[in-house]
């Protein structure tokens, strides 16, 4: 009652731009999903982090923004599209050590056959700790959308998952 | 797909112990047997399912034949029906009742799939958000309820039969037990309000194209269909709750659909009135594409579907369609398609008609590539297993991205855009690849699950991972580069980023409980039966084998042991450590090559061996660093300043042969025997080079070791060690090589065909693998100026303040 405000009754916007909110098809073939890897690499004492899109489901997503006046074109090979992305992903995904968020920085983004890849990395000093991970992209795009995060710091590899409410999960046991 | 629901189920699933009825046990010392037989974790073999992997003497299956007529009314979206199913129990048991599957009732607004779907959640930040979707759903439960509207039950006889609906089943209970052998008839009728597929997604329904007021139908678990009694489970008693899929019997049927008559349909079967329902000009196009075996040609073409959309009539026609020994029946109805077709010649087979249906919004990319794929398909999947036996298979553009597989026909997606500018229709590389890759994989499914007629409510893998693997094998025949699994050709390479997660489960696990469902359920067994067939087994045992398969269990249902027991039946090969390590674990491959240490064989004459141990010592170790300072600084030894305290041992040091050391070789080679001698002699002659080489294995699964020696010469060899190297030591072993030259380097796995999820630890000498970030960041391709450029302008956009988000605030 406390946590969620009781029999108080909230108004609830409707997601912005949700225009093209997809349902939830029932694919045989290929599924919602965006694939993010979280890797330490010790050489450069980086984090770096992966995100693969189906071209796809980031071409849908362009739709979307064009109706909202965002994207001139819906071709996810075009820079500016790409930059679009990048801009998103900073806003759906984010990571935290101990709390503290952790900056990342665009590296850049690049099309591999079906996928587009999209970069982010930051420069820490040593592997991150209490490392926690809120993944939200497409998640106010398709309805069902799944997420997988890999986390690799050292030997072990976890997958965390988000879809549904899923808010912030933490990677642990990695070090 | 929906995968939201399983995280749900991750954490239960991960933390259970396994629960295996092994009499083995390891009950001192940790060790793991991986090639221990799985006999013993196998179902038992019986009279139904033999331990050759084949179909048992006693094998039976349930035949269910219909006879429906059903009507679509245009206007109300809504579909009427009444059927005829007549029941064929070939089972040894007597049956008090029959179950129906209803899967219509998955899109009822308190079915058992919508009740436990999970909310969505909103943009970071921003709380409990309600997508678009959500409120046009509820906005149509109000004006129309979907689901089975089941009017009628009755016996053959048309006296009413008691019936319980549960969920996406029906029960319908028998007046008298239906005896062993014994056939009994029901008739039903029935309704439903079709499903907007853009709104309530699933695998039919219709789809509505707002920019011109048109639709396309396109119609699958539509009647309630016979569940599948069988001898491992009985009645297959797993409701629908949309991720695993089907578990259906053969039967015959005969369907007469009546339509509006301006429409043009397709369906599962062969037209029987085709006078009646195509116009003369259709017939004689039809009649021509069964002697075109190179391209497709119209049957109905773009320009006369455009024209076709913009009418509508009130008129209706009957098609009357049959088909035999199918699992299923789907059909597909539009006044917009364009419909063209193309003959394949099977070397064993009859010939097939590969069609496609489509809107002229799927166009230019359908006309040029579905139906070709269609053809392509049936080409590479007959060598594999058997010849379509069907006499159609088509290809029907549905919703976006979509794709679902029945019996001779297929429900694919991907379209070209328009360019808002110029006005012309394009489409990407990604579109025609996803094209051709969907419509392979899903009239691919006709092999498998369609005809090996595997349980997908229970194994998933049985059928998408083997259809998988042959999509991959058939688009790497379309395409050298096609980009079968993410954005490579080379499946192996991707597979290993899912296969070393903590977070997974067996390939051989329910499929309502899989978690990561593409990975688990295609791509790895995808990958694991490439390695079987290009590493492991080798194409001759393999292609044999997995073609036994095929056929044993054509128009039978087969389940996993089926499948592991014949792969070895048909090639003498133990796979027990394959389907162990890839199936019922979690391992992954990654084995490190962890030193190579190099010889020479010793002569044992100390006047040779001698000076190269001194050298030998000289190379590996150097005067220590106090020594060389002392020197540096001139500082003198003791021996040095005082020459008189020098001996023998100053003068000779310990690699100096004397005479024991030349009588211990004379009583050697005195001692030595034929043939012993001989050998020696000539091994002396060819000094070969001995290298010990150290393996271990870091992922668990254990693999073959495909190798590639690199010679002082430049000159490479390949080596293929089995994967029994692993027997008695999993974790590490050391292998020998003998070789006649210098080995500069030694890689394991330069084609990348292992599966090996790690590869910076391939190589000897060692050397690094940049990652991902580091290559693109080297990459002379990556336009990141212009990324950069974009970024500032896109950010300095967005800081305006014209955000259209509306906040969540207090009730007034």
């Amino acid at each position: 009652m406390v946590n969620g405000g009781g029999n108080i009754t909230r108004r609830l916007a409707i997601f912005a731009g949700c225009a093209l909110t997809v349902a939830p098809a029932a694919f045989a073939h290929r599924s919602q999903t965006v694939l993010s890897t979280v890797l330490w690499n010790p050489a450069s004492s980086m984090l770096e982090i992966t995100h693969r899109f189906h071209n796809a489901d980031a071409e849908a997503w362009l739709s979307q923004q064009r109706q909202g006046g965002g994207a001139e074109t819906i071709d996810i090979t075009l820079v500016r599209n790409q930059a679009l992305m990048v801009l998103y992903v900073e806003d759906h995904f984010a990571l935290t050590d101990g709390g503290k968020t952790i900056a990342l920085q665009p590296l850049g983004a690049e099309i591999e056959g079906e996928a587009l890849l999209i970069y982010q990395e930051c420069k820490l000093g040593q592997p991150p700790k209490a490392l926690a991970i809120n993944n939200q992209i497409f998640r106010d795009v398709f309805e069902g959308q799944t997420n997988l995060v890999n986390v690799r710091l050292a030997q072990k590899t976890r997958t965390l998952i988000f879809s549904g409410t899923d808010g912030v999960k933490k990677a642990e046991g990695l070090l | 797909m929906k995968l939201a629901w399983f995280a749900a189920f991750a954490v239960a699933l991960l933390s259970a112990a396994p629960a295996l009825a092994d009499a083995n046990k390891q009950t001192k010392g940790n060790w793991d047997d991986k090639f221990r037989q799985l006999e013993v974790d196998l179902p038992s073999p019986n009279t139904y399912r033999a331990a050759s992997g084949a179909p048992g003497e006693s094998y039976w299956q349930q035949q269910a034949d219909y006879q429906i007529n059903v009507t679509l009314d245009e206007v109300k979206k809504r579909i009427t029906a009444t059927g005829t199913i007549t029941y064929r129990n070939n089972s040894p048991h007597p049956l008090n009742y029959i179950w129906l599957q209803l899967d219509q009732n998955i899109f009822k607004q308190d079915s058992a799939s919508r009740r436990s779907a999970k909310a969505s959640a909103g943009p970071m930040g921003r709380g409990d958000q309600v997508g678009m979707g959500a409120i046009k759903q509820l906005q149509s439960y109000q004006e129309t309820p979907h689901g089975f509207e089941i009017r009628s039950v009755t016996d053959g006889g048309s006296r009413a039969l008691r019936y319980t609906v549960n969920d996406t089943m029906m029960r319908i209970d028998l007046p008298q037990p239906l005896a062993a052998k014994g056939t009994t008839t029901i008739k039903l009728a029935w309704a439903f309000n079709i499903v907007d597929n853009d709104l309530f997604g699933g695998r039919s329904g219709y789809e509505y194209f707002r920019e011109n007021d048109t639709y396309t139908f396109f119609q699958a678990q539509w009647f309630p269909r016979l569940v599948a009694y069988t001898d491992y489970t009985g009645w297959q008693h797993k409701q629908f709750l949309g991720q695993g899929e089907f578990t259906l019997e053969f039967g015959n049927y005969d369907v007469s659909v009546t339509l509006p008559a301006d429409h043009i349909m397709t369906a599962t079967g062969v037209l029987q009135n085709p006078n009646e329902v195509l116009s003369a000009e259709q017939r004689n196009r039809l009649a021509q594409a069964r002697k075109e075996y190179s391209k497709p040609m119209y049957i109905v073409t773009p320009e006369e579907a455009l024209a076709n959309e913009k009418e509508g009539t009130t008129a209706t026609k009957t098609w009357r369609w049959k088909a035999g020994n199918v699992r299923d029946f789907a059909w597909a109805s539009s006044r917009k398609f364009i419909w063209d077709a193309m003959n394949v010649k099977q070397p064993e087979g009859g010939d097939v008609l590969a069609q496609s249906l489509f809107p002229n919004e799927a166009d230019p990319l359908w006309s040029l590539y579905s139906t070709r794929a269609v053809a392509h398909t049936i080409d590479v999947y007959s060598e594999f297993s058997f010849p379509y036996p069907y006499p159609n298979a088509i290809s029907v553009n549905t919703w976006l991205g979509g794709g679902m597989e029945y019996p001779m026909i297929s429900f694919n997606g991907y379209r070209p855009v328009k360019d808002d500018k110029t006005g012309k229709k394009t489409y990407t590389r990604q579109s025609k690849n996803g094209l051709i890759g969907v419509v392979i994989h899903e009239v691919g499914h006709n092999y498998f699950p369609m005809i090996v007629n595997s349980d997908e409510r229970q194994w998933t893998w049985m059928d998408e991972g083997l259809n998988s693997f042959l999509e991959f094998m058939a688009e790497l025949r379309w395409d050298e580069n096609f980009p079968v699994m993410g954005d490579n050709a080379n499946s192996l390479d991707e597979i290993g980023s899912y296969m070393m997660s903590e977070d997974q489960v067996p390939i051989m696990t329910n499929s309502e409980s899989v978690i990561q469902f593409g990975n688990n359920a295609y791509n790895k067994p995808a990958a694991a039966l490439t390695v079987l067939r290009e590493t492991v087994m080798g194409r001759e045992l393999f292609d044999f084998a997995f073609k036994e398969y095929a056929r044993r269990w054509k128009f039978k249902r087969p389940t996993p042991s089926d499948f592991f027991r014949t792969m070895e039946d048909a090639s003498g090969v133990d796979l027990d450590w394959f389907w162990r390590g890839w199936f019922y674990t979690t391992d992954h491959v990654d084995v490190a090559l962890n030193g190579v240490r190099e010889y020479r064989l010793s002569t044992r004459n100390p006047e040779t061996e001698a000076p190269l141990r001194r050298e030998r010592q000289d190379a590996t170790r150097p005067d220590p660093v106090t020594v060389l300072e002392n020197r540096e600084q001139g500082i003198q030894t003791y021996v040095e300043k005082h020459p008189d305290a020098k001996d023998f041992y100053d003068a000779n040091d310990e690699f100096v042969v004397n005479n024991k050391d030349l009588n211990d070789y004379a009583t050697y080679q005195e001692g030595l025997k034929e043939p012993d001698k001989s050998v020696l002699e000539r091994a002396l002659r060819e000094n070969p080079f001995i290298y010990f080489v150290d393996f271990e294995n870091k992922g668990g699964l254990v693999t073959p070791l495909p190798l590639t020696f690199t010679f002082d010469d430049g000159s490479k060899k390949e080596i293929m060690i089995p994967a029994e190297i692993w027997r008695t030591d999993n974790q590490k072993v050391t292998k020998m090589f003998i070789e006649t030259k210098k080995v500069v380097s030694i890689e394991y796995d330069v084609k990348h065909q292992t599966a090996d999820a790690v590869r910076a630890n391939n190589n000897w000498p060692a050397r690094s693998e940049p990652s991902r970030l580091e290559v693109f960041r080297m990459s002379p391709r990556s336009p990141r100026n212009q990324m950069a450029e974009a970024l500032t302008e896109l950010r300095a956009k967005k800081a305006e303040p014209d955000s259209p988000a509306a906040p969540i605030a207090p009730a007034q």
